[in-house]
């Protein structure tokens, strides 16, 4: 039997038949030589199974393997592979029947393919269960009129490296279908992400349905049937803790809300300034909560009343990014309001709008999340214990954050962006993407959140990644290939890290057959992801590689 | 009554169509007509063309909902002051001939009351002016109207030649991804499908003189063209008023052949130095030391040159690398016994032969580029030379009396800026940034040119698709409604009678409503901006 640790870059650059080709690589992974043969599969859970998450799983992923006839494409020519055994089935074993998802959730397993005989997977929680049946999923192609697990006896011993591994995903600046988010959600899974970041609204849409507010919904979602529902929301939160992925939703204050001014102009700083919108606002429309009336506050903590009770997960995004002090520094009730109060500037008034805020969400019982200008760029200070930091401006800033206490998501544009490099979209202006070029998956696989962090203490407090599709430039008709393979890349390095225990970091050139079946496997699942290469590569390992 | 010229860039905001591409010249008056049930008539035509193309109008019309997004608070249609009744078609000419010279004018007319009618010289021409009509009808709250009645549109295109550059080599595409995209050519006007149909990685189509390069050359069973396939595709064009024309390239990007023929491939597939050998990976070259070689191609030729029925025939060229040659065994040999014989002689011998054989069966080359500028070769001056390294060599090939395609990839070659492919390799993609509608868009075929007679040499455009990075899952928005930036400036150009230079600022409100409407049609078409921005025309410009 060889025994191979999961990052060793041998795996992928040796011509080795699919057997480890699972994506993301599991942690430890032991393989035999024989093959084992499969017809259907079926697959039982043992022992209490009181878990409906479990369950659920189980026929899912009966039938997806059962359904699949995958092969991948280096394995185009293998013919028959020869067996040794046939699989009787796998049979799940779950320790607690305890459905919590939340930040540390244990998505550990076990996984144990015989030579012939009954698989065995076992986790300690449902969400390990679902992690190790994808993994399971994966192990299993076609072989002729029946299937076939090669490389048998396996034994796997998986867990992740961060506990946040997410998608950050803009449903305002263009509006998607609850079936284009179930679909994404169900390609999450296939890559074992389990945080859906939901930018839910912004300034150009407000789809969400509001009961405090409705006449938000009503103005400012695109059109009736442009909007979520609670019981969308609801669905779309049930559809994601079957697959283990929590949701956090974002609204983002007090920048990027011009469409509240739709509703209540009177709340509201340089609505909508043309043709200088330029001064005051990262892109049109401009628009932001006035931070000098009291109002503004009432009416952020009355969104935050409803949404934290809406959206169950124990983290609630406050945006925070973008602020533009201009749009204030103009406004005349602010000016008024400072004329007013001689020790007060912008810069106070913001730190109490984020104080207020803040505060308010601590009394939900609530994880602040929030985009790191809420710290860098601004006098509040968080609560170190409790705020969670988002990431995207620089690099640096990862490490900025740790060093003060921060825990720490990173979603840093220069790498992570998936909208960028599709050049401008002001149509006037022929010119790139603000965060040109385009982010390849190999610049996503080789981001790492890590990167100059030492200090133990420190490295705990980094969550994890989000890769997010900004959607200026897409829509439903186009998300599944900006968003696949390249969010895949993260997946595997948020879930697996970047080295092997020794040390070896695992290069693109390595794991690139890898993703090409991971990228096969999903458009066979119903993901439209895009083709990382002419299919001859695919088939060709290493033949397409930069000498 | 209002008079306007096409090209006016208020057409769409004050006229309220949202033609694309806009047609040359166009009147419109102040009254709105209804649309009626009278279906689209071409009487008692015996084109099928025309037959079929009003049936599929009709259904179009039919099925069709279009309203702006710009409109989108309107939930009434204006009052009218008559009803459509139905189009009446009549096409001049029984002629079907499709191909450089056809014409494709139409006169629209649509009255405020009464049978509107489209007349044209050819059925083409009809199937235009067809694309058109349909494009006046607006929906609003379910009742379709055509605005600013009477309309009075004579049009006809700048460059016949309008094109469509695809790779189904790289990776496969099944006939109903290219017949979605015939399509969406026809609703923007575009009659050109250049067919890059094989290369260096995969050989999909059919061959009945050599079956075995289909045989070792397709991905598999299932990614494949037969020549019944072929002939559809053929069929559906011309059905669309949309040229296939294939492109066989040779000598270079040809290693598959080394699949079925080893004997002639210099350099086939060289790892790791692939890069010193060829573009990308994998090497080989046509043997061109070898007569066999040359046998094999104008054989391809001779077979492919009578499935594909159009006048002309590209024959590639771009890309050739002599090292490759230089380190062949079989030409050193060939050069050591014939002493005035060199690589750039015998590439020169190559493409006189090919370019011969071509000649001999009556079709028009065409050919990258590189065939007249970078190597010793002197094309008959019938060629047409697809130019796409430099912008400048568009100028440079009609001052040598040559005839024009352009697709500069520093503008037309949709798969930029994706990033690089190869695995091992974090960086952008050679032709980095990505080309963006409004770099298309700003593009001029003409630039440069101040000649008359060489400004006509221009012929065409043509985007292009090479598809390292896409294949079926993401052709719709790689194509569109980019191709659609194209299709207006090589119908309507980019200029209006009087001088004015349309800029995409102006044109975008336009293009919005067409990338709406090519999604109800059923094309992918990914969106030029937020929602908010195509309903409020001006509100996402970037301030001067």
């Amino acid at each position: 039997m060889r025994i191979t640790t999961a990052i060793v870059g041998l795996l992928a650059t040796t011509i080795l038949p699919s057997a480890l080709a699972v994506w993301p690589l599991p942690h430890t992974m032991e393989q035999g030589s024989s093959n084992t043969q499969a017809y259907w599969i079926n697959i039982n859970v043992q022992g209490r199974g009181s878990s409906g998450i479990v369950n659920n799983a189980v026929n899912r992923y009966r039938d997806i393997i059962n359904k699949e006839s995958f092969v991948a494409p280096v394995d185009y020519n293998r013919g028959i592979l020869k067996t040794s055994g046939s699989l009787q089935g796998l049979v799940v074993s779950v320790d607690s029947s305890d459905e919590t998802l939340t930040i540390g959730t244990d998505e550990s397993y076990t996984l144990d393919v015989p030579v012939k005989g009954q698989a065995t997977l076992k986790a300690k929680t449902p969400y390990g269960a679902l992690r190790g049946l994808e993994t399971f999923s994966q192990l299993v192609t076609s072989n002729g009129d029946s299937k076939v697990i090669a490389n048998t006896p396996i034994h796997i011993e998986d867990a992740p490296l961060y506990t946040h591994r997410g998608i950050s995903f803009d449903t305002a600046r263009n509006f998607y279908s609850v079936e284009s988010l179930f679909r994404t959600l169900d390609a999450m899974s296939y890559n074992k992400m389990n945080v859906f970041h939901w930018h839910i609204v912004d300034a150009q849409s407000w789809p969400v349905e509001s009961k405090t507010f409705p006449e938000l919904t009503k103005k400012g979602a695109y059109s009736a049937k442009q909007t979520y529902s609670y019981s969308d929301v609801k669905r779309v939160i049930e559809y994601a803790r079957q697959r283990g992925i929590r949701v956090i939703p974002e609204f983002d204050v007090p920048g990027h809300t011009y469409i509240v001014g739709l509703v209540k102009p009177e709340l509201m700083s340089c609505l909508n300034k043309q043709p200088n919108w330029d001064k005051y606002a990262a892109e049109p429309p401009s628009g932001q909560l006035n931070i000098a009336k009291p109002e503004s506050i009432e009416f952020t903590n009355k969104i935050i009343d409803e949404y934290t009770k809406l959206f169950p997960d124990s983290v609630f995004h406050l945006g925070g990014d973008e602020v533009n002090r201009n749009c204030w520094s103009e406004d005349p009730d602010v000016q008024a309001y400072l004329a007013a109060h001689p020790g007060e500037d912008v810069e106070s008034l913001l730190a109490n709008y984020y104080a207020k805020v803040h505060d308010h969400l601590e009394t939900t019982g609530k994880y602040a999340y929030t985009w790191e200008e809420t710290l860098f760029h601004s006098e509040y200070v968080p609560s170190t214990n409790n705020t969670i930091l988002q990431v995207w401006i620089d690099q640096e800033s990862v490490q900025k954050a740790l060093a003060q206490g921060y825990r720490v998501v990173s979603s840093s544009y220069d790498s992570y962006y998936l909208d960028c490099g599709h050049g401008a979209w002001l149509p006037n202006f022929d010119g790139n993407s603000w965060c040109d070029p385009f982010k390849s998956w190999m610049h996503v696989y080789n981001y790492d959140v890590a990167a100059n962090v030492t200090d133990p203490a420190q490295k705990k407090l980094i969550m994890g990644t989000e890769v997010a599709i900004w959607s200026e430039q897409s829509d439903e008709t186009v998300i599944d290939q900006r968003i696949w393979p390249r969010a895949a890349a993260m997946a595997e390095t948020a879930w697996s890290g970047k080295s092997d225990a020794s040390g070896n970091v695992r290069t693109t050139g390595e794991v690139a057959t890898r993703l090409h079946e991971q990228r096969f496997r999903m458009v066979g699942r119903g993901i439209n992801a895009e083709p990382m290469q002419p299919l001859w590569c695919a088939r060709n390992p290493g033949a397409c590689n930069l000498p | 009554m209002k008079v306007a010229l096409a090209t006016l860039f208020t057409l769409s905001s004050v006229l309220g169509h949202s033609l694309w591409p806009l047609p040359i010249t166009y009147t419109g008056g102040n009254c709105t007509t209804a649309v009626g049930n009278v279906p689209i008539s071409a009487g008692y035509t015996t084109s099928q063309i025309l037959a079929d193309a009003v049936g599929r109008y009709n259904a179009i019309i039919d099925k069709e909902k279009f309203t702006p997004p710009a409109d989108y608070k309107i939930k009434e249609a204006p009052s009218t002051s008559g009803t459509v009744a139905g189009l009446s078609v009549t096409v001049n000419s029984s002629d079907e001939t499709l191909n450089l010279d056809t014409d494709e004018s139409y006169t629209l007319h649509v009255p405020v009351d009464g049978q509107a009618t489209l007349h044209s010289e050819t059925v083409f021409g009809a199937l235009r002016g067809l694309e058109t009509y349909s494009q006046l009808i607006i929906s609003y709250g379910g009742k379709k109207v055509i605005q600013e009645t009477p309309v009075h549109i004579k049009d006809s295109p700048l460059l016949h030649h309008r094109g469509l550059m695809l790779d189904t080599a790289r990776n496969y595409y099944p006939l109903s991804a290219l017949k979605r995209t015939l399509d969406a050519m026809s609703y923007n006007k575009v009659n050109v499908f250049h067919w890059h149909i094989v290369d260096a990685q995969s050989w999909p189509v059919q061959s009945n003189k050599y079956p075995e390069l289909q045989a070792k050359g397709a991905y598999g069973p299932d990614m494949q063209y037969s020549y019944a396939d072929v002939k559809e595709i053929i069929q559906y064009g011309k059905a669309r008023g949309i040229r296939v024309i294939p492109e066989f390239d040779m000598p270079g990007h040809s290693y598959i052949v080394h699949e079925s023929h080893p004997d002639l491939v210099s350099c086939p597939n060289v790892q790791p130095g692939w890069d010193k050998r060829a573009a990308e990976p994998p090497s080989g070259q046509l043997n061109i030391a070898k007569a066999a070689a040359t046998e094999f191609a104008k054989n391809i030729i001779d077979e492919y040159a009578a499935l594909f029925t159009d006048e002309m025939f590209h024959l590639g060229g771009d890309e050739v690398n002599r090292q490759c040659w230089e380190e062949d065994p079989d030409v050193q040999k060939y050069i050591k016994s014939h002493p005035n014989a060199t690589v750039e002689s015998l590439l020169s011998d190559f493409y006189t032969n090919v370019h011969g054989e071509l000649e001999r069966l009556n079709k028009t080359a065409l050919s990258w580029e590189e065939t007249l500028f970078h190597s010793e070769y002197v094309p008959p001056k019938s060629t047409i030379i697809q130019t796409w390294i430099d912008q400048e060599s568009i100028p440079k090939t009609v001052a040598k009396g040559y005839r024009s395609i352009a697709s500069p990839a520093s503008a037309y070659y949709l798969d930029c800026g994706h990033g690089a492919w190869l695995s091992n390799f974090d960086g952008n993609s050679w032709c980095d940034p990505y080309k963006s509608w409004m770099h298309i868009y700003n593009f001029d075929p003409f630039a440069n040119i101040t000649n008359s007679a060489e400004k006509k040499l221009v012929v065409g455009a043509e985007v292009a698709l090479w598809s390292e990075q896409s294949d079926e899952t993401s052709i719709d928005n790689y194509l569109w409604p980019r191709v659609s930036a194209m299709a207006e400036t090589s119908w309507a150009g980019k200029v209006d009678s009087s001088g004015h230079v349309r800029t995409t600022a102006e044109v975008a409100q336009r293009l919005h409503d067409q990338r709406f409407r090519l999604v109800g049609r059923g094309i992918m078409a990914e969106p030029l901006q937020p929602l908010w921005c195509a309903r409020n025309p001006g509100n996402c410009l970037l301030p001067s």
